[in-house]
């Protein structure tokens, strides 16, 4: 019981942790404040376009030296629906903490 | 297949009453296989096919025999030569889609740019040259591609059987003028078909059917008599047209797709939601990411990703030949790759002055959504300017109209106000009514962010009003549908 809810702490903190990098990476690109930022909003809404979100799955598989979808902004078009989508089906349980 | 055709619906009644009432028979006295289902709804689609045109059903059945036999072949081969086998396919499915779609632009409009055509050059080309083309060739070539494409990714690499190849590229309610399905998400619910006729398919089904047949018959067709091409010189009715043109391709290309979701969800097959509210966009982005989703979706799996590949920093050239070349497969005329073109560059014009420009306004106005939709969809009604008008020279005479300043006349406007008559004045102005008061419950359903912008629509009661809203209001005469010609 306590190493289930361990695990679900480390999954949360993972979210948590690759919706920041988003939201930052996002608020760059765009020139937004990282507060006006809504990780449920849809990232069409903030402007963000194809190139940027193919630029941004490169930056995204460099960081987490994963290979990922490219069509992962596409299919997945909020930050929350992405980030939670790369946690459940790709092994990154843990993140790096340089960001 | 054209829905507002009386032969569709006649050929459907004529196939359907005899095959179900012998599958009733059947399955009472246990003489029914289910293999039977998998054969009749194939029969009914190539049934239909062949009615709406027997010399492209010749053509259809040789892509289709070819098309499962290479891939069939492909699958066993090592990677290298598996590559090299997709390759050609690929190439061959395209060169019959030039062939049958191309032909007479490149030899007489492109070819004819740079030296003279012979005026009988048609009878003396090796092959036939078709004076239009068959229906749904630039749909079913497309979903053949991605065939062979998503065939060469598959992590298993399994033969399919014969039949649900043919259910996966004939389905009637979609072949003509799509969705453009994947092998994912279609091949799945019809291989091994089973007719599905649960209480929830059929309601479901008749939901999505009111919305299409209310989209085309009362919006898209009622608006379309009132489209004149012929208008240069008045610049306010050469905007009006092109705003009537651009509520008519809506409904008319949404209605056709939802009438397809419908047929298709009564037989138990869910098919792509093909269109999301795309006039409630707030840039061009968002547009192409709610219009045509399965054809904008298919130039981003099939041209732009693989031929940008890892040259990221070209994205904004690919982006915009991406565009380009899917204004062309729109149609073979100059004013479809202008709009391709047009809508490539909006885009980059968006990301590399838009920007600024919303930073520069949103110091100003707290809200400037409603500038964004509006800005928005004035770029929308200016490139339906390029895309109704074949005719390269009047849509150049119609550009420049629209930069004249004296186009713009009070002489002009008082033309533009009263060139209808009073009948024609009431009948437009209550269709432009429901055609905005439409557009306005799919600003709402956005703005409450539900899980689908037309589910308002689908609420039971409503899609029942529009069902008799449509038997009240359709059009005399239905006009065609436009995507046919593509």
């Amino acid at each position: 019981m306590n190493s289930s809810i361990t695990q679900s702490q480390a999954t949360a903190s993972t979210l948590t942790t690759i919706q920041d990098w988003m939201v930052q990476q996002i608020a760059d690109v765009l020139s937004l404040d990282v507060a006006a930022i809504d990780v449920n909003q849809s990232l069409t809404r903030y402007g963000l376009d194809s190139i940027d979100a193919v630029t941004l799955v490169a930056d995204l598989e460099d960081w987490l030296e994963q290979e990922l979808p490219s069509t992962l902004f596409w299919d997945y078009p909020t930050i929350a629906k992405a980030a939670t989508y790369l946690v459940n089906e790709f092994e990154v349980s843990t993140v790096p903490s340089d960001g | 297949m054209n829905f507002s055709e009386f032969s569709f619906w006649w050929i459907l009644l004529l196939f359907c009453v005899p095959f179900f009432t012998a599958r009733l028979v059947g399955q009472s006295c246990h003489l029914w296989r289910g293999s039977f289902d998998m054969v009749g709804i194939a029969a009914l689609s190539m049934l239909l096919f062949f009615h709406a045109s027997a010399t492209s059903f010749l053509v259809f059945v040789v892509q289709i025999l070819f098309n499962y036999g290479m891939v069939r072949w492909m699958i066993t081969r090592p990677p290298a030569q598996e590559r090299l086998i997709a390759t050609v396919l690929i190439i061959l499915d395209v060169c019959v889609l030039a062939y049958f779609k191309y032909l007479t632009f490149f030899v007489e409009d492109a070819l004819g740019l740079v030296m003279p055509v012979s005026s009988s050059w048609r009878s003396q080309f090796p092959l036939p040259v078709l004076g239009g083309i068959p229906p749904g060739v630039s749909f079913y070539t497309f979903q053949m591609v991605a065939f062979v494409v998503d065939s060469l990714k598959a992590r298993r690499k399994k033969a399919i059987e014969f039949m649900d190849y043919v259910n996966f590229v004939a389905f009637f309610p979609q072949i003509v003028a799509g969705p453009i399905e994947r092998r994912s998400s279609l091949l799945p619910q019809v291989s091994q078909f089973r007719f599905k006729f649960t209480a929830a398919n059929w309601d479901w089904g008749f939901r999505w059917l009111s919305l299409g047949l209310f989209m085309k018959f009362v919006l898209a067709d009622n608006i379309a008599p009132y489209i004149d091409l012929q208008e240069t010189a008045n610049a306010w009715l050469v905007w009006f047209y092109a705003f009537l043109f651009t509520l008519r391709i809506y409904f008319d290309f949404a209605g056709y797709s939802f009438i397809a979701l419908g047929i298709a969800r009564i037989l138990g097959v869910r098919l792509t939601v093909n269109f999301l509210a795309p006039y409630t966009s707030q840039s061009i982005n968002e547009f192409w990411r709610r219009w045509h989703v399965s054809l904008s979706t298919w130039f981003r799996d099939y041209v732009f990703l693989p031929l940008m590949g890892s040259r990221k920093a070209w994205a904004p050239a690919f982006l915009f030949i991406t565009f380009t070349l899917s204004g062309f497969w729109h149609g073979a005329a100059w004013n479809f790759i202008l709009w391709g073109a047009y809508h490539g560059a909006l885009l980059l014009l968006l990301r590399y002055a838009g920007r600024p420009f919303q930073k520069t306004v949103s110091q100003y106005i707290k809200q400037p959504q409603a500038l964004s939709w509006a800005l928005t969809f004035g770029s929308i009604i200016l490139g339906c300017v390029f895309f109704m008008e074949v005719n390269t020279p009047r849509l150049f005479t119609k550009l420049l109209t629209l930069v004249t300043p004296w186009a713009y006349s009070w002489h002009n406007l008082s033309h533009a106000l009263s060139h209808l008559s009073l009948n024609e004045s009431v009948a437009l102005g209550l269709t432009l009514l429901l055609a905005v008061g439409f557009l306005l419950v799919e600003h709402i359903a956005v703005w409450q962010e539900r899980a689908l912008a037309y589910e308002l629509f689908l609420v039971p009661w409503v899609a029942k009003t529009l069902l008799v809203l449509t038997i009240l209001l359709a059009a005399n005469i239905p006009s065609e549908f436009i995507y046919f010609e593509f």
